[in-house]
């Protein structure tokens, strides 16, 4: 008999509401130190929450000590019954899911020798483009993982995914340029991004100090909007946080230009964020989120949806030692029809110094900028200890183009936008 | 465990560290009084790491095959040319001492607790308080092949409020904690942080932007050790200087700040970043970084100390079993001076009084940071003027170091935050006087 299986029938003998949320992860990760591999570690990861339902109150607790199931369920029954009322609380029934390609297979048979190989061919790529190029700093990571959601409705259903990454925190060339790049995907990574991300670097040459506090163009690069977005606009539409009134958004609410339509769509094939069902088991949706620059949906959960009486967007997450909250599957952003990236005149930003100080309440953010250029006369200089200061809530009302640019975003993963052009932000300089 | 670390030198292992960590933690948030969770962990995992063939393997599970794990492991290491600083063997357990152990505690007399800090003289603008409640109570064995055997028994203890106040379409938030490690005593009181709360973002709520531009400002100990973690800290750890990404790395024995700026780092200080022994059982010690302005040294691991010629400094830590143990600090603190509070206020003519902090970045290779303060001020004629909202500060390591004009002679240690950097998230504690600085980039809205 297997632990689930002897988890299960301990929770039916409780003779209360329940659902096992199982997960069981391997993985594998190789450190990359002045361009060679340096440590290697793999491991297995298992557990399982249980919540249970008691008299209308629910209750939660965990463990990866599959031994003492009998006390972690224990536990749950005796949180639940000092939680308190919460009507809303519920587990889902089975429904028909769609059925969605998550990731190539040949991911699994991926080894530390064909990770050692792929450094080797980032190595020359990079070196081709200035053989002082180095990778100081890096991280190879793959991961296989299964979850699994059985509870008192009948529901047992049970996916799989499979991620590798390659993370560099600091790609360099001497006399102190460094940048950060990388590639996450559910797919085997190529070398082939190594010459972009070259050139990013060598572009850094010659930075020059901004002088002086203006209000100019800015272009925010798609990698510095999901930036903010995740930090600001992801809250903000959680139902939960809503529910706390700790979100000022209302539903039809003009808060976006109106270029603006923004999905969340768990159901696209081999999206970076996409699954059949939820954590919770809700099947996959594609929700329409922002249309035409009006709030048209949050995200939900089932305690959210079940509060609000909206329906269920299904983006319930959640790891073995936590409870569901809200994120967003893949979140996209229409594409415009504008190069925003050849813009003239501008302060262009690829990357946001500080997304986590952005006050995600007031929006309110004052932030360093990465990889940031004056943009005049066509000529392109890179710039040093500039900000970037304004309110996010202004700031999308006035988006001046949208490019045509979209593309997956390596800061956020899931996040599929174009880069903007927007008015009315200070840049602070010297 | 002995006899398994035995086996994987029989079987060519030239080093050899075995580790058991269990856990209990419980949570509880409550939303305006009301239960959004509660729940219960409990947690378990070994972990093998070894030296073979001059690579680093390691490997992790939650299960207790000892044997199996070593193989995994060795079967990880890739031949290099890893070397670490040998010490000396080293038995000893250490128990951090609490007055009320959250496990002699049931689940709802913690609730009940949380509940009770809630203030009743709320007013209607106040749209959500939220007041999160955590204990995590610790137990971490470590062996290696130097022959060491250490215990830590520790318990971390924390609550966080925050509060969210809104008038008309204009929102904003404010938040306070009391974490440290030890047991429900750390959060004694707190009822009378969430009252500070309430009251700071109702000001918060009626403030206007900074003013972006240069400036002198006054920081105040929360956010004056966040730069001493951020500008100074982060740039010190020797794994940064060793790939040649730190401003600092060919700086050593150089004046790189003022005669008066002293800044070190330590682990046996009872405070957010107590850390006895690191994950490669080096014990803790009180290591200077700069001293009277001089670049004295770097923060520590085994193998980056080899490297350097140096001696490990106890800063080799993980976020857990499964991640590498690299430089992290642990206490980081700034001496104090002998100016008061007063005297820096007297050289501000037009400037900002910043406090504490929602947090920082810093790229330790071109030198820049960046914090964002959680409250604001301006200083207007040597007096502290109207609040001010969203200030945030840029600068460069090596000129704001030298741009430091007055060091108070208060200190402060803050705790409660999650220090992160190459994906790992390590507790950390900052300590810091008054700290006035001169020309420095402000950033605001307006």
């Amino acid at each position: 008999v297997s632990s689930i299986e002897r988890l299960e029938s301990y929770a039916k003998k409780r003779k209360i509401e329940f659902e096992i949320y199982y997960a069981k992860s391997n993985s594998l990760q190789c450190d990359i130190f002045n361009d060679e591999i340096d440590y290697v570690t793999s491991g297995q990861r298992e557990g399982f929450s249980i919540r249970a339902i008691v008299d209308g109150n629910i209750g939660m607790a965990c463990t990866n000590n599959l031994m003492k199931y009998k006390e972690c369920i224990d536990s749950a029954i005796k949180i639940a019954k000092i939680s308190g009322q919460n009507q809303f609380s519920s587990f889902s029934c089975p429904k028909r899911a769609p059925k969605i390609e998550t990731f190539d297979k040949s991911l699994l048979n991926i080894t530390i020798e064909n990770i050692q190989d792929l450094i080797g061919d980032f190595k020359q790529e990079l070196k081709e483009k200035d053989k002082k190029i180095k990778i100081s700093k890096g991280f190879f990571s793959k991961s296989f993982s299964t979850h699994k959601i059985i509870n008192s409705n009948g529901l047992d259903i049970s996916e799989d995914f499979c991620s590798n990454s390659f993370d560099i925190e600091n790609l360099t060339l001497p006399g102190g340029l460094s940048i950060e790049a990388g590639v996450a995907t559910n797919k085997p990574i190529t070398s082939e991004p190594a010459a972009s991300w070259a050139e990013r670097l060598l572009s850094l040459k010659n930075k020059r100090a901004f002088k002086g506090v203006q209000s100019i163009p800015v272009v925010l690069h798609r990698e510095a909007l999901a930036q903010i977005f995740g930090a600001v606009l992801e809250p903000s539409i959680d139902a939960e946080r809503v529910i706390d009134k700790k979100s000022r958004l209302g539903i039809n609410d003009e808060i976006f230009d109106k270029k603006i339509t923004i999905f969340d769509d768990a159901t696209m094939d081999m999206g970076l964020g996409s699954y059949s069902f939820d954590c919770e088991g809700t099947p996959a949706k594609r929700t329409e989120v922002i249309s035409k620059g009006i709030l048209k949906s949050y995200l939900h959960n089932n305690y959210s949806s079940g509060f609000l009486d909206n329906e269920n967007t299904g983006n319930a997450w959640r790891s073995v030692s936590t409870k569901p909250y809200i994120e967003t599957s893949n979140f996209i952003m229409q594409a415009g029809n504008h190069n925003v990236l050849e813009t003239q005149d501008c302060l262009f930003v690829r990357e946001i110094m500080g997304a986590h100080t952005i006050d995600q309440t007031s929006g309110n953010f004052s932030l360093g900028t990465v990889e940031s250029f004056i943009v005049k006369n066509s000529e392109r200089t890179a710039v040093k200890d500039t900000m970037i200061a304004g309110n996010f809530y202004k700031m999308i009302k006035n988006i001046t183009e949208v490019g045509k640019d979209q593309k997956q975003c390596y800061s956020s993963n899931g996040y599929y936008l174009p880069s903007i052009l927007v008015d009315g932000i200070n840049v602070i300089g010297q | 465990m002995e006899d398994f670390i035995d086996k994987a030198l029989d079987m060519g292992a030239e080093y050899c560290e075995l580790n058991k960590t269990e856990i209990e933690r419980s949570g509880i948030e409550l939303s305006n009084k009301k239960v959004k969770d509660i729940s219960d962990l409990k947690g378990l995992m070994y972990s093998a790491r070894v030296i073979y063939k001059k690579g680093w393997g390691n490997a992790f599970s939650f299960s207790d095959d000892m044997g199996a794990l070593i193989k995994e492991a060795m079967n990880n290491a890739i031949a290099g040319d890893v070397m670490i600083q040998e010490t000396k063997s080293v038995k000893k357990t250490f128990r951090f001492k609490t007055e009320k152990n959250p496990l002699d505690y049931s689940i709802e007399e913690k609730k009940d607790l949380t509940k009770s800090f809630f203030d009743e003289q709320e007013t209607k603008l106040i749209k959500n308080t939220t007041i999160h409640y955590s204990d995590t109570v610790k137990k971490h064995e470590f062996w290696n092949s130097f022959g060491s055997s250490l215990k830590l028994f520790d318990s971390v203890c924390s609550a966080t409020v925050l509060t969210y106040a809104q008038s008309g379409q204009h929102m904003e938030s404010y938040f306070d904690n009391s974490s440290e490690h030890g047991g429900l005593e750390v959060i004694d009181g707190f009822k009378d942080k969430v009252q500070g709360c309430n009251k700071s973002v109702l000001e918060i709520l009626k403030a206007r932007g900074a003013k972006g531009g240069r400036f002198d400002i006054i920081v105040d100990p929360g956010l004056a050790g966040v730069f001493a973690h951020e500008a100074v800290g982060h740039a010190c750890e020797a794994d940064i200087v060793l790939s040649g990404n730190s401003i600092l790395k060919d700086l050593e024995s150089t004046k790189i700040g003022v005669d008066e700026l002293t800044i070190g780092d330590n682990g046996k200080l009872n405070n957010w970043g107590y850390c006895p022994f690191d994950n490669e059982g080096v014990l803790a010690q009180d290591t200077t970084l700069i001293e009277e302005g001089l670049l004295k040294g770097f923060l520590h691991s085994r193998e980056t100390a080899k490297a350097m010629g140096k001696k490990p400094t106890g800063n080799g830590r993980a976020q857990d079993l499964e991640n590498r143990p690299i430089p992290r600090m642990t206490n980081t603190y700034i001496k104090p001076g002998d100016s008061n509070f007063e005297e820096m206020l007297e050289e501000v003519k037009d400037g900002y009084y910043l406090k504490d902090s929602y947090g920082g970045q810093v790229d330790t290779t071109t030198g820049e940071f960046l914090f964002n303060a959680k409250e604001g001020f301006v200083i207007k004629d040597n007096a502290i003027a109207q609040r001010v909202k969203g200030a945030s500060m840029l600068g460069s390591i090596l000129k704001t170091l030298n741009s430091i004009s007055a060091i108070g002679n208060d200190i402060k240690f803050h705790g409660g935050g999650a220090c992160g950097k190459s994906g790992q998230y390590s507790l950390t504690g900052e300590g810091s006087p008054h700290l006035l600085l001169n020309n420095i980039t402000v950033g605001g809205a307006k």
